[in-house]
């Protein structure tokens, strides 16, 4: 069964792009385009990973993964913040909050696939204890 | 030198001319006045002893003279003689102190009396003594005429005497004999000796010889020796009478100068002198001089102390004035000047004083409408940190009168909540300090603190001026608000393009259908990336004021028209209906209609994007009263009633429940409110959430504008 990851996101161009890349790669691909179905996705679907956009209609990124870290089920579970907000302040609240990473737009497919395939690895060594 | 000490000195200099006028002119005439006095004075007392004396022997003269004539004396019969001696002596008292004589012709005394034997020797030691060696007895003899003799010592007695010698005449016209007195010299020298004499007056007596006779001081006829010892032949004054002179002369006696008058006995050729101590008589002449030099001083000194008074009281308020002006020049302008009086210096002092207070209140005016007019905050300080002004544009900037700081110190200023931040203003040290005012609204204001000098670098206070930079900050802020999010925006559009580019040049999307989906979403973004580089550009051009409008008539029908033709793609592209309902011509609008196209463009646009699959939009224009009303109705979701302030900023977007139409600028609303205030018109939405909204905006009609 291959793992699934969920994007939130609310533009359409990069919600596919991610999509496409991670599917490419064997992903099973869930999308939500704002930020209060992005939350109930993260929480129902027990999604393996999520990418997570910042500035979403409804509740912002921040918010969403604060939220998500204060729950027992999502408190591990590997986020991967991307977004175009590029300033420090922005990225260390981001961090601050429990991304697992923060990724300024633009970010090239093969990066997005790589840091999603290194923090799913991240996470079986911690659930499995593997190498 | 000050006022006082002049008028001092001016007072001091007349009084001194006076008396150098008095010393050098007036105090030698009152000196030799008063010597001439002296002069006099002894003159008269040398004639009164000298005349005095004539007078005694001139009568004794004349008593002899009227025995000589009497016969019992010419028949010179001794007894009968005798006789009328004796009488004589008894009766006459002029005779009573001498002794009276007659001798023959041969100089045999006859006969002889005296009232006093005992000064005079006896009758009968004189009778048959022989006189006719003595000089009056000679004189009287071979002159015929009354003789008086220098003293003698009287051989008997051994008592110094002087005689008087008068003729008898015999019968038959020659000399028969000689009656003679002697007068015993104690008898003048009693008479000098006696004399009432002024201080350190003097007077002798000498004889034809020089020899002294009496002196006033001394009892010559007891010195051991007789008065011949004394010989003052050598005197000048002297002299003066041994040549029969009476005058008045200087000379030295008994080795000190003395002023001496001398006179003439005549009878006998001797003489008087009286005479003072040079010094003395000096002394005399200068006592009125001197009591006047006396006068003078006590004068002087009283005449400068009284003007150096007056003269204070003169300077006193003009000293003040002095103090009220240097006070005034310092910047005091508080000074007291208490002048009292109605002389011509209270005057002054009072014109001055209204001088100071009505330059004070032009200044004041003036300052006043400095400081009113301008438009930064003012707020000074006395010495003492107290509020001594606060201007109008700083009330309005506080939300607080300025009556209500005035004059209060900085602690008192601290106690009250509502004035604290008056306190907090001025309290800042460094010179361009910035505090942040939360009352009324939130400012950030820039302090300036200079300090404000008097003359000689006196410390007059503090002037604050306050800058209200919140406009700055806002600006600042709104800048980098603006490339934050102009990079954000970009940001977007790039991560796909880059990303889909990188998908495609990796060769691994061979489905000829995926292909054509990213390059759609490639054009698509950059489209947006395009039209977002154009919507910063009329950003910044509208912000910084470098939009141009070419404004000319334009028909809004064709610019609607123009704007949906444009929009039909995307509309079909979205299955939208967009419909259009307007009258076939529309009242001319003064404007830029590549700008008014853009407008109506964006407003479409949006309505578009919002708009659910199969939707309607309708855009309608109609002419009204004063301009041309054009509204664009969508059946989107609706906009919150919280958002719809801020609809028309910069990069305001809502996030509804349309995701996918939400990218945009967020600056196309800002533009089109931007365009349509520039042609003098307004633009306003309404909205119903899950209705729709409709946009409209108003353009003013050209000929309106002409027309009115």
């Amino acid at each position: 069964m291959s793992e699934r990851i969920l994007i939130i996101e609310d533009d359409r161009s990069t919600a596919r792009l991610a999509e496409y890349t991670l599917q490419q790669a064997g992903y099973e691909v869930g999308i939500a385009s704002d930020g209060f179905e992005g939350l109930r996705k993260a929480l129902g679907e027990h999604p393996d990973l999520i990418i997570l956009d910042v500035m979403l209609p409804g509740l912002d990124g921040y918010e969403i993964c604060h939220r998500l870290r204060q729950k027992a089920e999502t408190a591990n579970l590997p986020i991967l913040m991307i977004s175009a907000k590029a300033r420090k302040d922005d990225k260390d609240v981001g961090l601050q909050v429990g991304a697992d990473e923060y990724l300024t737009k633009p970010v090239d497919p093969s990066e997005i696939l790589a840091r999603v395939q290194a923090l799913l690895a991240d996470k079986g060594r911690i659930v499995y204890g593997e190498s | 030198m000050n006022v006082t000490t002049k008028i001092g000195v001016l007072v001091a200099s007349a009084l001194a001319i006076s008396l150098l006028v008095q010393v050098v002119f007036v105090f030698p005439e009152i000196r030799s006045r008063e010597f001439g006095l002296q002069q006099v004075r002894i003159q008269a007392g040398a004639d009164t002893v000298a005349s005095e004396i004539t007078d005694f022997l001139d009568d004794i003269g004349y008593e002899l003279e009227e025995l000589a004539r009497m016969p019992e004396i010419k028949t010179m019969d001794v007894s009968q003689q005798e006789k009328l001696l004796s009488l004589s002596v008894h009766t006459s008292p002029m005779l009573q102190t001498v002794s009276i004589g007659i001798a023959d012709i041969n100089g045999v005394v006859t006969c002889l009396e005296s009232l006093k034997p005992a000064v005079i020797f006896s009758k009968a030691e004189a009778v048959g003594m022989d006189i006719s060696d003595r000089d009056y007895f000679e004189c009287c003899v071979s002159t015929g005429a009354t003789c008086c003799s220098d003293p003698f010592e009287e051989t008997p007695c051994g008592l110094m005497m002087a005689a008087i010698a008068v003729p008898v005449w015999a019968d038959d016209g020659g000399v028969g004999g000689v009656i003679f007195a002697e007068i015993p010299i104690q008898t003048l020298a009693g008479m000098i000796e006696k004399r009432h004499l002024g201080e350190a007056e003097s007077v002798y007596m000498v004889d034809s010889e020089g020899f002294v006779i009496a002196e006033s001081e001394k009892d010559l006829t007891r010195l051991s020796g007789g008065p011949f010892g004394l010989d003052y032949s050598s005197y000048s004054v002297v002299q003066g009478i041994m040549a029969g002179q009476s005058s008045v002369g200087e000379y030295e006696y008994d080795g000190e100068a003395h002023l001496a008058a001398y006179a003439v006995i005549v009878p006998s050729g001797w003489g008087i002198v009286f005479q003072k101590p040079l010094e003395v008589v000096m002394a005399k002449s200068r006592v009125l001089p001197n009591f006047l030099l006396g006068i003078n001083a006590a004068v002087f000194v009283t005449a400068v102390l009284v003007a150096l008074v007056f003269a204070r009281r003169l300077t006193n308020p003009i000293r003040k004035l002095a103090d009220y002006a240097r006070m005034v020049e310092r910047g005091d302008y508080t000074a007291a000047l208490d002048v009292k009086g109605g002389d011509e210096i209270a005057h002054v002092s009072s014109t001055i004083k209204s001088m100071v207070r009505q330059m004070l209140a032009m200044r004041e005016k003036e300052l006043a409408a400095i400081v009113n007019s301008m438009k930064d905050g003012l707020i000074t300080l006395d010495q003492k940190q107290r509020i001594t002004r606060l201007n109008p544009y700083m009330e309005q900037m506080l939300g607080l009168r300025a009556a209500e700081v005035l004059n209060k110190t900085v602690s008192e200023l601290e106690d009250d909540p509502r004035l604290a931040v008056v306190a907090r203003l001025v309290q800042t040290e460094s010179p361009d300090e910035e505090v942040v005012l939360a009352e009324p609204h939130e400012r950030v204001v820039k302090v300036h603190s200079s300090k404000l000098k008097g003359g000689g670098d006196k410390d007059l206070g503090e002037v604050k001026v306050i800058l209200d930079v919140t406009k700055e900050r806002e600006l600042d802020q709104m800048k980098s608000d603006f490339i934050a999010n102009t990079s954000h925006e970009v940001r977007t559009p790039l991560h796909s393009i880059r990303g889909f580019v990188k998908l495609m040049l990796d060769g691994k999307v061979t489905d000829p259908e995926t292909q054509h989906e990213f390059l759609s979403i490639i054009d698509e973004q950059s489209q947006h990336l395009s039209n977002l580089v154009s919507a910063i550009l009329d950003t910044s051009a509208i912000e910084s004021g470098e939009m141009t409008y070419a404004k000319q008539p334009v028909a809004m029908n064709d610019v609607i028209d123009k704007a949906l033709v444009k929009l039909q793609s995307i509309a079909e592209e979205r299955e939208i209906a967009v419909e259009a309902d307007m009258p076939g011509t529309l009242p001319v609008v003064e404007g830029d209609s590549e700008k008014l196209e853009q407008v109506v463009t964006n407003l479409v646009h949006n309505a578009i994007k919002f708009s659910q699959k199969g939707g309607k939009v309708r855009v309608t224009a109609e002419a009204q009263n004063t301009g041309v009303l054009v509204q664009v109705t969508d059946q989107g979701s609706g906009i919150p009633a919280s958002a719809i302030p801020l609809l028309f900023q910069k990069f305001f977007r809502v996030h509804g429940s349309m995701p996918w139409a939400s990218s945009g600028t967020g600056l196309g609303l800002y533009i089109v409110k931007q365009i349509v205030e520039a042609h003098g018109g307004q633009v306003w939405v309404e909205s119903k959430l899950g209705e729709g909204s409709t946009f409209s905006f108003r353009l003013p009609l050209s000929g309106n504008d002409k027309n009115q």
